[in-house]
């Protein structure tokens, strides 16, 4: 599904440059459940964001699909994410202003869909995470545990075919981290691709692979049988 | 205090575009309002920096008669004040008689403002005395008294007490000698002369002097106070029943009343309304200034939440949090004061010459500005601060953490900025439509047709003397014809910008003066008048003199033989004829026998204000008095001018020269003032639009700034640059849209008002309502776009670790 040759990333500010990924060859297939490990400032976060098209590598091919990424123009970058991408963030990540159906909806905002298909789609995945509930209530009313399921739920909203998690698991506690992780691989069963950033072995096991980072690098890939 | 100071420095040198919109801004608007506020005190202020000028009333005249109008003349007849103190023997006045006068000095002659005056005119009109006494001076017949600007100029430096003029007036020569000099005329005076000499009928009255109606000379009455006043007018109503009423003047046609010397200048509506409107058009630039000063005050400080809270962790009270926000804003509002009274004090001298003024900015004194510009800085200063003071001060730090866009004062202050943005954006709106129209009807004030082609045409204006024999006046039209590029040369009681014998009376069909009889213009004309000016005519005929009764000068006085009279359109109108073709030949009363012999095309001699009205022309080919020469030319103005100026030196050596181009004498009078008003407006409206978006700008800044993590969402959420773009302008433009609303209705009840000032006028048509509506849109989707450009393109990624 992608192929990664050779992606460089090097942040530039006026004095120094930081170089956060090198030399990063990676391959990620269909309905794979991937983790991505390692300390913090090794590079898991730059990765996901590429992979995720909202930063773009230095140097590198990006190939999705087969078609190369770094090549294709903002607005066709945007239509990726649209139809095919969906995001999970450490924090969240939803906008306060907005009620939590509104924030799920937000992933569909803009499709052209009826009206009527965006709301049963926006129940449906609110179901799914069990948040359905909490349809009008604020981001900041909601315990850390269910904001985590209702940006899932906006992640997925969308059915696409890649979703990437950074650190989904990282400002909830055990049980919380573990109903998240759950939906997660459901998600996985059901056919999407994931790749997820995560400090915790634990959460790391459930994926099928693990790739661990250091310094921009890729260390070693670890992978388990189904 | 210091380390709210030292903050307050760091505040504005870190976030730089804030600083200069929120300073810029507010200097703007404080300059505008300066500079409009300085030139409403000088409009207002006329006469009041005479002692006891508010004590003085000038007596008007109302004539209530169909066709005339209604204005009041502060003029009166000659000896009224005379009349009247016979009546009212405890009655105190005095009169101001402009005469006009040349000053002879050996072969050179000058023409200098001269006035005269009853001998008490310093005493109750306490204008600065600069050597003698005006009083004692005034009580001499032969002694008169002279301004500085006259002393200097024909007597130089040394003293001119008790040195004599030899002086012109009307047809006659006297020698004066000066009793005392008083200061210059001010720009902000409205009785001015150069000369004053001693009131004396014998020398200078005509049988107009008693006669009532006529409008010699201004009589000034002196009361202790409003109440005196009032109740006198009443006793003048009981003394024109006594002594005026009767054959001339009848009951119900005309009325007198008192007008304070103090309220003279701003008389016209019109004026009065230019000059609320232009101080309006600073009260409100300043509000809009302000209104963006504490938009974006509380927007900023939504951005500096963040501070607060590790202020307030750290033990920072709300009270010593308010305090430094309280200094930062007094302190940001006297920079930008300061930065203002700049602005204003380096657009002055542009602004005077643009708008023919004198204003300068006092520091000092009793004119002084600092304490308007005190309470300015110190009310802008406390609402600028409180509110965020109060926002802020109540930020609860743990919320502002986990919020992906930072607190902007919560819905309240967002709601209460939307609001402030659509007040700013209907008074920018109203501004720019104002503006549009203004500069339209401007446009076509200059443009409009006159009734005559007004390029190649001069005026000689001192041909009006009554010095220049009637020999003199015939070979002076003979040589005006004689200098090369003229082609047309002709003398009459009226010259475009010209109209000094406004002679009503009161015409009418015979058989139909029951019901129609209206007032209207007599005007004398000599040869060639209508092909000089290349007037259309409409019907009839115009004057020839192979016609034996076109020419009231072959009339045999008293005849009963009617003279011939051409009409123009207007009178048509008011005579109650069906249309010109039907006044042709008709019979007409009122200042004798009439005869129509032909109807020409309304000619606009007077500014776009006033209306052309109905006149009536006769034909006399004997020189006249009171008339004016107009010449008709081609090719370049300035050799033709120089080629009449030496034709007159050669035939009238000892007569002052006068002449204009039409051009010059019309714009003088009637389209200068206009001009510079628009020009003024124009400059405030212009700033204020300017102001508004300096605003819009700073608020979209914030807004963009704010939302950069919620855009960095949308984005990875599959949002273009286009959807975030469109997201951004339509909150934007929603209250600009809904400023309209506001602004429509407004703008076109000003303008509505100020257009039915002028005769001559545009429609009020929907197209600069659009247009200009239409402009501030763009204005603000450009000013907001231009904001939103880079954040909506950056990479999502990097909005997304924005804090």
């Amino acid at each position: 599904m992608i192929q990664l040759n050779a992606i460089h990333r090097a942040y530039r500010s006026d004095e120094v440059e930081t170089t956060a990924l090198t030399e990063i060859d990676l391959t990620v297939e269909a309905g794979e459940f991937l983790a991505i490990m390692g300390p913090s400032g090794c590079g898991k976060s730059t990765l996901l964001n590429i992979l995720g098209t909202i930063d773009r590598p230095t140097s590198g091919a990006y190939l999705f699909e087969g078609e190369d990424i770094a090549k294709v123009p903002e607005a066709q970058l945007a239509r990726l994410r649209r139809d095919r991408l969906g995001f999970v963030f450490q924090s969240f990540n939803l906008i306060d202003e907005l009620t939590i159906a509104e924030n799920v909806a937000l992933a569909l905002a803009y499709r052209s869909m009826p009206a009527r298909e965006k709301r049963e789609r926006v129940d449906a995945a609110m179901d799914r995470v069990g948040i359905a509930h909490r349809r009008n209530h604020h981001p900041h009313q909601l315990s850390g545990g269910q904001q985590q399921r209702a940006a899932i739920a906006r992640a997925i909203v969308g059915e696409p075919k890649l979703i990437l998690a950074d650190e989904p698991t990282g400002n909830l506690d055990t049980e919380n981290g573990a109903q998240v992780m759950d939906i997660l691989t459901r998600l996985n069963a059901d056919g999407a691709t994931i790749v997820m950033v995560t400090h915790s072995p634990a959460h790391a096991d459930i994926a099928r692979r693990t790739v661990h980072m250091l310094d921009g690098r890729i260390l070693s890939a670890v992978r388990r049988a189904a | 205090m210091t380390s709210a100071l030292i903050s307050f420095y760091r505040s504005l040198t870190r976030h730089k575009l804030f600083a200069a919109l929120n300073i810029g801004g507010l200097a703007l608007g404080i300059a505008v309002f300066l500079v409009l506020y300085l030139f409403v005190r000088f409009e207002t202020g006329f006469d009041r920096w005479i002692p006891g000028a508010d004590r003085l009333y000038m007596i008007q005249e109302t004539y209530h008669m169909p066709g005339y109008p209604e204005t009041p003349s502060p003029y009166t007849m000659g000896a009224e004040l005379e009349h009247l103190r016979a009546d009212y023997p405890q009655l105190v006045g005095t009169r101001f008689w402009p005469l006009g006068g040349i000053v002879r000095q050996g072969s050179v002659s000058s023409s200098e403002d001269l006035t005269a005056v009853d001998p008490n005119y310093f005493q109750l009109v306490r204008l600065p005395v600069i050597a003698g006494d005006p009083t004692r001076a005034l009580a001499d017949p032969d002694t008169m008294v002279i301004t500085q600007r006259v002393a200097t100029t024909y007597f130089g430096t040394g003293s001119p007490l008790g040195r004599t003029l030899t002086i012109v007036i009307g047809d006659k020569t006297y020698s004066y000698r000066v009793g005392a000099v008083i200061a210059d005329n001010r720009k902000d005076q409205s009785l001015t002369s150069e000369i004053y000499v001693p009131m004396n009928r014998a020398r200078f009255a005509s049988e107009w002097f008693d006669h009532w109606g006529s409008t010699s000379l201004a009589t000034l009455l002196h009361f202790p106070d409003a109440a005196a006043a009032k109740a006198f007018e009443g006793e003048l109503h009981r003394f024109a029943a006594r002594r005026v009423f009767g054959d001339n003047i009848k009951k119900g046609e005309w009325e007198q009343s008192l007008r304070p010397l103090t309220a003279h200048h701003l008389f016209d509506p019109a004026d009065n309304a230019v000059v609320t409107t232009l101080g309006a058009v600073g009260a409100l630039t300043l509000l809009i200034a302000i209104v963006n000063y504490i938009n974006l005050a509380t927007a900023r400080a939504g951005l500096r939440a963040r501070e607060v809270a590790v202020r307030k962790v750290l033990g920072g009270t709300r009270r010593a949090l308010v305090r430094q926000f309280l200094i930062e804003a007094v302190a940001t509002v006297a920079l930008a004061a300061l930065i203002g009274l700049a602005l204003a004090e380096l657009a002055l001298p542009f602004l005077n010459s643009l708008g023919g003024l004198n204003l300068t900015i006092h520091y000092w004194g009793a004119n002084s500005i600092m304490p308007a510009l005190l309470v300015l800085v110190l009310l802008v200063g406390g609402i600028a601060g409180l509110y965020p003071a109060a926002v802020l001060a109540g930020f609860r730090p743990a919320a502002v953490l986990a919020s992906a866009r930072a607190p902007g004062g919560g819905k309240a202050g967002a709601r209460l900025r939307a609001a402030l943005v659509i007040v700013q954006f209907a008074i920018a709106i109203a501004f720019a439509i104002g503006t549009t129209v203004m500069l339209a009807q401007t446009a076509h004030v200059q443009a409009a047709d006159l009734g005559f082609p007004r390029d190649g045409l001069y005026v000689v204006r001192s041909y009006y003397s009554d010095s220049l024999g009637k020999d003199q006046k015939a070979a002076l039209l003979r040589a005006f014809a004689a200098v090369p590029g003229v082609t047309g040369v002709t003398s009459a009681q009226n010259a475009p910008g010209d109209q000094n014998m406004t002679n009503h009376s009161t015409i009418f069909q015979p058989g139909k003066e029951a019901t129609i009889k209206p007032s209207l213009m007599k005007v004398q004309v000599g040869d060639n008048y209508f092909e000089t000016f290349g007037a259309r005519r409409i019907a009839g005929r115009v004057f020839d003199r192979a016609h034996p009764g076109d020419d009231f000068a072959l009339r045999i006085k008293g005849s009963q033989t009617p003279y011939s009279v051409v009409l123009n359109r207007d009178a048509v109108a008011k005579l109650g004829f069906r249309s010109p073709q039907d006044a042709i030949g008709k019979p007409l009363g009122g200042d004798g026998a009439m005869t129509v012999i032909g109807v020409v095309d309304d000619l606009r001699f007077r500014g776009p204000r006033e209306p052309v009205g109905g006149v009536v022309y006769n034909f006399s080919s004997y020189p006249f008095g009171g008339a004016f020469v107009t010449i008709r030319y081609t090719g370049d103005p300035r050799p033709t001018a120089d080629a009449i100026e030496a034709a007159w030196k050669r035939i009238a050596p000892t007569e002052p020269f006068s002449g204009r181009t039409v051009e010059e004498n019309l714009y003088k009078r009637y389209y200068e003032q206009d001009a510079q008003r628009t020009r003024l407006f124009t400059m405030g409206a212009v700033l204020a639009i300017g102001i508004g978006c300096i605003g819009l700008y700073g608020l979209a800044a914030f807004d963009t700034t704010r939302r950069i993590k919620e855009i960095g969402i949308r984005k990875a959420l599959g949002a273009s640059t286009r959807d975030v773009l469109q997201l951004l302008v339509v909150k934007f433009l929603r209250p600009v849209l809904i400023a309209n609303l506001i602004a429509w209705p407004l703008a076109w009840v000003a303008m509505q008002r100020w257009l039915s000032t002028f005769d001559d006028r545009i429609g009020l048509s929907p197209v600069y309502f659009v247009l200009a509506s239409a402009l501030a849109v763009l204005i603000a989707i450009a000013t907001v776009i231009g904001q939103s450009w880079r954040v909506a393109r950056a990479e999502p990624a990097r909005a997304l670790r924005y804090e």
